[in-house]
């Protein structure tokens, strides 16, 4: 038998076989886009449940399917924990018709999140572009809630048009802690707010990249405009998070499909800083 | 007992030992305790199946490949992660203790390299507990035709890859060799002295002047991307993914739901996938990380002889060169790792 197999003591937990949830709210953010609130079933793991902002989880129906969603809570908030999800495909739309009372199934958490520990005492600059502001959330009220520990807080958020808009109700309290700018696409005459690519954003604010930690997640095209942007501003790569979206099955490194060259996205990323992935052509696209 | 059986009289390494009618019923003593597999004969073709169930044991053409490798034992091509029903999930049932009889020497290599790569981070459960209950008999090579180890570094039994080890490296002088304490009590009614494995076979060979230069391929591969010869190997490629299929280091695997005509009632199935298909890096949105084929062709070689390689130190490519026989263009590994070694001359060899 296999020398590398423990021969004594518990089995390996088996990673694939999810726990179940409840959803305890759930209410339309945008159009096709639905915001969950869930505790475990089982008590003993809404205590035990930790993660980090910026991990995923996989979430599945039983009989249709599973996908990678990730935490939209900050963890600082231990009772219950939050999924934004985005209609995109089967999985996603029988998640839509949930309601509360009904059950869905987890297993993870997955990734690596964003450094925030590393990051105490910088500015934060969250740039966001559609449903990517999700995860960022999590990180945002990670860092409204520890305010002390970071500097200034900036929020960049693009969306395609202004009822598009995610978690809309919540700016007013980041700005308590800092900026929250945003741009739309398109938008109609009533628009008060501003039109254009998220970039123009940057003309906005004034950044001190010395001492300031860029946290990214959109949706790829937006990613090469940015970081261009940002080395014009002076900013470092290693001080650069991209969280990268992959098509992914396992989360944890076994079926190869979310592989960007030498990185499983699911298991090293999704979070990954610019040093890192520096010099794979494929990385960014 | 079939007619078969009389007609493998002859193994190369044991002729003239007469020790094929003995080997046969040592072997089936096994099969008569526990699920024995075996390469057997099946419309021309090498198959690992059950010891008795079709034609019969190849015993006198062990050194032909078989055309799946072992993986389809301990990862099988479909298997159920858990059954449910009505919200209530229900594990599989307990694997089986098994024997796997005839494995080369590039198999018992790639088996090993496959179990840590799923015990490696985080385990992989559903495939340590098969391979936890199988037990492997590895048999000297006697090469198949285009296998090509000693590029890959392959071409050695190692301590802990087998449990048994029938060597018939001297010839008309049989050797079983012990691995573990469970191929010791499998040998008791073996008709060959037992012998512990011992450092001359499990030691590395010297070092081969056709090996690859493995050390440096990871870097070397990751230098070639985009060059030209993958543009030329996508051409021919069918993307049809044989290649992937019968690898005994390709383990990429896609999960389905399945349901009963109560919907509420069904199984969540891991199936092969493979990094050779279309879909295989497509995200919601429609848009494909790998949509070019010689992209993804990149990449199989990638995984093999960069992540692999960076990782646990050798190859996920045995050199067994079924991809090479199974593949209906004939695109063949040593070629296109000649390729790579040539574009990326310059930089390596100045
Ligand atoms: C790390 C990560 C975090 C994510 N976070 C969120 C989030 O917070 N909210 C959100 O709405 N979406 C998120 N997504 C995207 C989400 O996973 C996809 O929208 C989802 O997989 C679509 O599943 P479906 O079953 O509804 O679609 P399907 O009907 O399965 O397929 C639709 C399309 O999605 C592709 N696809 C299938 N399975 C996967 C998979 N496992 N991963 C990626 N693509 C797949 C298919 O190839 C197909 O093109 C995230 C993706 C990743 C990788
Ligand atoms: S078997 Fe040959 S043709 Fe088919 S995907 Fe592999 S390399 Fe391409
Ligand atoms: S890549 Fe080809 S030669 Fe190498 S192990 Fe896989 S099937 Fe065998
Ligand atoms: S999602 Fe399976 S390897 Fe990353």
């Amino acid at each position: 038998m296999s020398e590398m197999l423990p021969r004594d003591g518990a089995p390996p937990l088996d990673e694939y076989v999810p726990s179940q949830a409840r959803v305890l709210e759930t209410r339309e953010l945008a159009p096709g886009i639905r915001h969950f609130i869930l505790e475990f079933v089982d008590p003993g793991l809404n205590k035990a449940f930790s993660f980090c902002s910026g991990q995923f989880l996989q979430v599945s129906l039983l009989g249709i399917g599973e996908a990678p969603i990730s935490i939209c809570s900050p963890p600082t908030k231990s009772d219950t924990f939050e999924l934004c999800v985005r209609e995109a495909g089967n999985l996603t739309r029988a998640l839509h018709r949930l309601r509360p009372g009904d059950t869905l199934w987890v297993r993870g958490p997955y990734g690596q999140g964003f450094p925030l520990a590393e990051m105490a005492g910088r500015d934060l600059v969250f740039v966001g572009g559609g449903i990517g502001l999700a995860p960022l959330r999590s990180a945002i009220d990670c860092a409204v809630c520890l305010n002390e520990e970071f500097g200034e807080l900036t929020v960049l958020y693009g969306a395609r048009n202004p009822e598009n808009l995610l978690f809309t109700d919540e700016y007013d309290s980041w700005r308590q802690q800092g900026r929250v700018e945003v741009i739309v696409d398109e938008a109609p005459p009533e628009w008060q707010g501003r039109t254009g690519m998220i970039t123009a954003l940057f003309d906005v604010v004034e950044l001190k990249p010395a001492n300031t930690s860029v946290l990214i997640c959109g949706p790829p095209v937006m990613f090469s405009f940015v970081l261009g942007r940002l080395k014009e501003l002076g900013f470092e790569d290693k001080d650069i998070f991209i969280s990268l979206e992959r098509h992914m099955r396992c989360g944890v490194g076994k079926c190869e499909h979310c592989v960007v060259e030498s990185f499983y996205t699911c298991r090293q990323g999704p979070v990954l800083s610019i040093d890192q992935i520096r010099g794979i052509s494929s990385a960014l696209r | 007992m079939n007619s078969r059986e009389s007609e493998n009289q002859e193994i190369p390494g044991l002729a003239g030992v007469q020790a094929i009618p003995e080997l046969l019923a040592w072997l089936r003593g096994i099969s008569a305790r526990q699920r024995l597999y075996i390469p057997a004969d099946k419309g021309g073709n090498r198959i690992f199946e059950e010891f008795g169930l079709s034609d019969g044991p190849v015993l006198n053409q062990l050194q032909e490949r078989t055309v799946l490798p072992v993986k389809k034992l301990f990862l099988p091509p479909s298997e159920i992660l858990f059954d449910f029903s009505h919200e209530v999930i229900r594990p599989p049932a307990e694997p089986e203790d098994i024997v796997v009889f005839g494995l080369h020497v590039c198999e018992l290599s790639a088996d090993s390299l496959l179990t840590a790569n799923m015990a490696n981070d985080r385990p992989d459960f559903p495939y340590l507990s098969r391979r936890d209950r199988g037990l492997t008999i590895g048999v000297t090579c006697q090469r198949s035709p285009g296998c090509f180890c000693e590029k890959t570094g392959h071409d050695h039994v190692s301590p802990g890859s087998f449990d048994l080890f029938l060597d018939l490296g001297e010839p008309g002088r049989p050797r079983l060799l012990a691995g573990s304490d469970a191929g010791r009590e499998l040998a008791a009614a073996a008709p060959f002295v037992l012998e512990e494995a011992a450092q001359e076979i499990t030691a590395p060979p010297a070092s081969n002047p056709e090996r690859w230069p493995l050390e440096s391929l990871p870097e070397r591969i990751h230098d070639s991307f985009g060059a030209v010869m993958w543009d030329e190997l996508a051409a021919r490629c069918l993307g049809c993914g044989n290649c992937t299929i019968v690898c005994p280091l390709c383990y990429c695997f896609y999960t389905r739901d399945e349901t009963e005509l109560d919907p509420a009632m069904g199984r969540r199935l891991r199936l092969w996938d493979s990094c050779q298909l279309l879909a295989f890096a497509r995200v919601a949105g429609g848009h494909n990380f790998r949509e070019a084929r010689s992209e993804r062709i990149w990449y199989r070689f990638s995984h093999k002889f960069m992540r692999t390689q960076q990782t646990f130190g050798a190859p996920g490519c045995s050199g067994c060169g079924a991809c090479f026989h199974f593949c209906p263009v004939g695109i063949d590994p040593r070629q296109v790792i000649a390729g790579v070694l040539e574009v990326t001359k310059k930089s390596y060899e100045e």
